[in-house]
């Protein structure tokens, strides 16, 4: 089938934005976490409540940690702030997120 | 003006397979739009007169750009003329502070949706509705500036239901929610100049909320306008009651200036509606029996003694958390008022830009 000359087409624009995303490279994963300093940082729903420290509970008995920092964020539908990340990412190895929607 | 455009160019040979293609590609939450073609395109950005490479900001959750140029396109695509698109812009720089929290607002299960207010001279001057039928259709421009805010939201945000908009019940402004504000009609200061600009200024107040919830409020006392008002508020199911935040109040004239004529305030109206929307702890054990377990408390135990009964909780923690709008037609016999609900303090919080037209 032919097909019409550009110029009598009709041209749309594509109303789509990629995003221009920075590359991180993640962090690796801990082998071990005895002997590690861990943090939890809990999004403060309370659905999620009684598992996040249940899982807390279970995870600190089982291991033996360095240092354990407990954060919960102040408002669980947004971003934790960046103090509270920054807190730690200098203060801990890992990090659990978590729970609850 | 020179007009450099970054956008992907789609080649069709005729309209239909210009609506078709907008389906096809995803570009549409489900209503036909105008084919964005190249042409409207560069007349609305010669009527701007901006960069279209401009990028007022990222659209969560995909975090795009919403460059002047997309703006335009989606803008376009809603059905805006060309000065329209400068409400439209303003709504986005509403949508994108920080207290809005426009990336919670798009993903989570909450049916949540940015409602525009527009007020000031330019509501009549651009033909937005403000009388009868505000919050339905009828109008090109209140239309048009809600469908190029979802399409933003839509194609630029990228918060698609089922996957990164996770709204359980979703809402029917999530195809077009906006209103203005009947300056006529209202017998006190804009919400605009509440929020701090000038009675001159043109302006888009943004405001995550649901569905108006109509009211009744008939033709009594001011206290039975507002009783009515407080009441259908107090509900246990009401997510102010349990997450605090803000909420919208809309008063159709006959309401506002009945209110207004008894002497009232827009301040003491807040303050009464504060006072008495309220959910007794009694009440409240019904929808959360636990909330004395540190793990199960709702948001406000924070604020109210559980173990007495007889303790309120105030739906709207403050008066200023009432956003109050005078919108809609006289009314009949009696007034009819509508309340918003919101996401609490989550986000969504009401956010005021001023519109900037072309010189």
């Amino acid at each position: 089938m032919a097909t019409k000359s550009t110029s009598t087409r009709i041209v749309l624009l594509d109303p789509l934005s990629e995003a221009d995303l920075p590359t991180t490279n993640p962090a690796q994963r801990i082998a071990d976490p005895n002997g590690k300093a861990i943090g939890f940082l809990f999004n403060g729903h309370n659905a999620g409540a009684l598992l996040f420290q249940s899982t807390i509970e279970k995870m600190t008995k089982r291991f033996s940690f360095s240092s354990v920092v407990n954060r919960v964020k102040a408002n669980l539908g947004a971003p934790s702030t960046p103090e509270t990340i920054g807190e730690l990412a200098s203060t801990c190895d890992t990090v659990v997120l978590g729970v609850g929607a | 003006m020179n007009i450099q455009l970054k956008s992907e160019r789609v080649y069709v040979d005729s309209v239909e397979e210009a609506i078709e293609i907008c389906y096809q590609r995803g570009w549409t939450d489900g209503l036909p739009v105008v084919p964005p073609t190249e042409a409207l395109v560069t007349q609305a950005l010669q009527y701007l007169k901006r960069d279209p490479s401009e990028s007022i900001g990222v659209i969560p959750p995909k975090n795009s750009p919403a460059t002047v140029e997309r703006i335009v396109i989606n803008s376009i695509m809603g059905g805006c003329l060309p000065n329209y698109i400068p409400v439209v812009i303003a709504a986005v720089e509403a949508m994108l502070e920080k207290p809005f929290n426009l990336n919670g607002v798009q993903a989570t299960t909450h049916c949540v949706c940015p409602l525009a207010i527009v007020s000031g001279p330019i509501v009549r001057q651009l033909g937005f509705n403000s009388e009868d039928g505000v919050f339905g259709g009828g109008s090109r421009a209140n239309a048009a500036v809600g469908r190029a805010i979802r399409l933003i939201m839509w194609n630029i945000g990228g918060a698609h239901p089922g996957e990164i908009d996770r709204a359980t019940l979703g809402h029917p402004g999530k195809y077009a929610y906006c209103i203005a504000e009947n300056a006529d009609g209202n017998p006190w200061e804009p919400i605009h100049v509440e929020k701090g600009l000038k009675p001159e200024d043109n302006a888009v107040t943004m405001f995550g909320c649901e569905a108006p919830h109509h009211l009744h409020t008939g033709s009594g006392t001011p206290e039975q306008t507002l009783d009515n008002i407080a009441d259908a508020m107090s509900t246990i199911g009401n997510n102010n009651f349990l997450v605090g935040g803000e909420i919208l109040v809309v008063m159709c004239p006959r309401a506002a200036n009945s209110i207004a004529h008894a002497g009232w305030s827009r301040g003491e109206v807040k303050e009464y509606i504060h006072q008495n929307a309220v959910v007794t702890v009694a009440r409240a054990r019904k929808r959360a029996p636990h909330m004395d377990a540190a793990t199960d408390a709702p948001h406000w135990t924070k604020f109210v003694e559980v173990a007495d009964a007889d303790a309120v909780v105030h739906v709207a923690r403050r008066p200023e958390d009432i956003n109050l709008v005078v919108a809609g037609g006289w009314g009949a016999a009696g007034s009819f008022c509508a309340v918003c609900p919101s996401w609490g303090y989550l986000g969504g919080l009401a956010q005021t830009k001023p519109i900037q037209m072309p010189s």
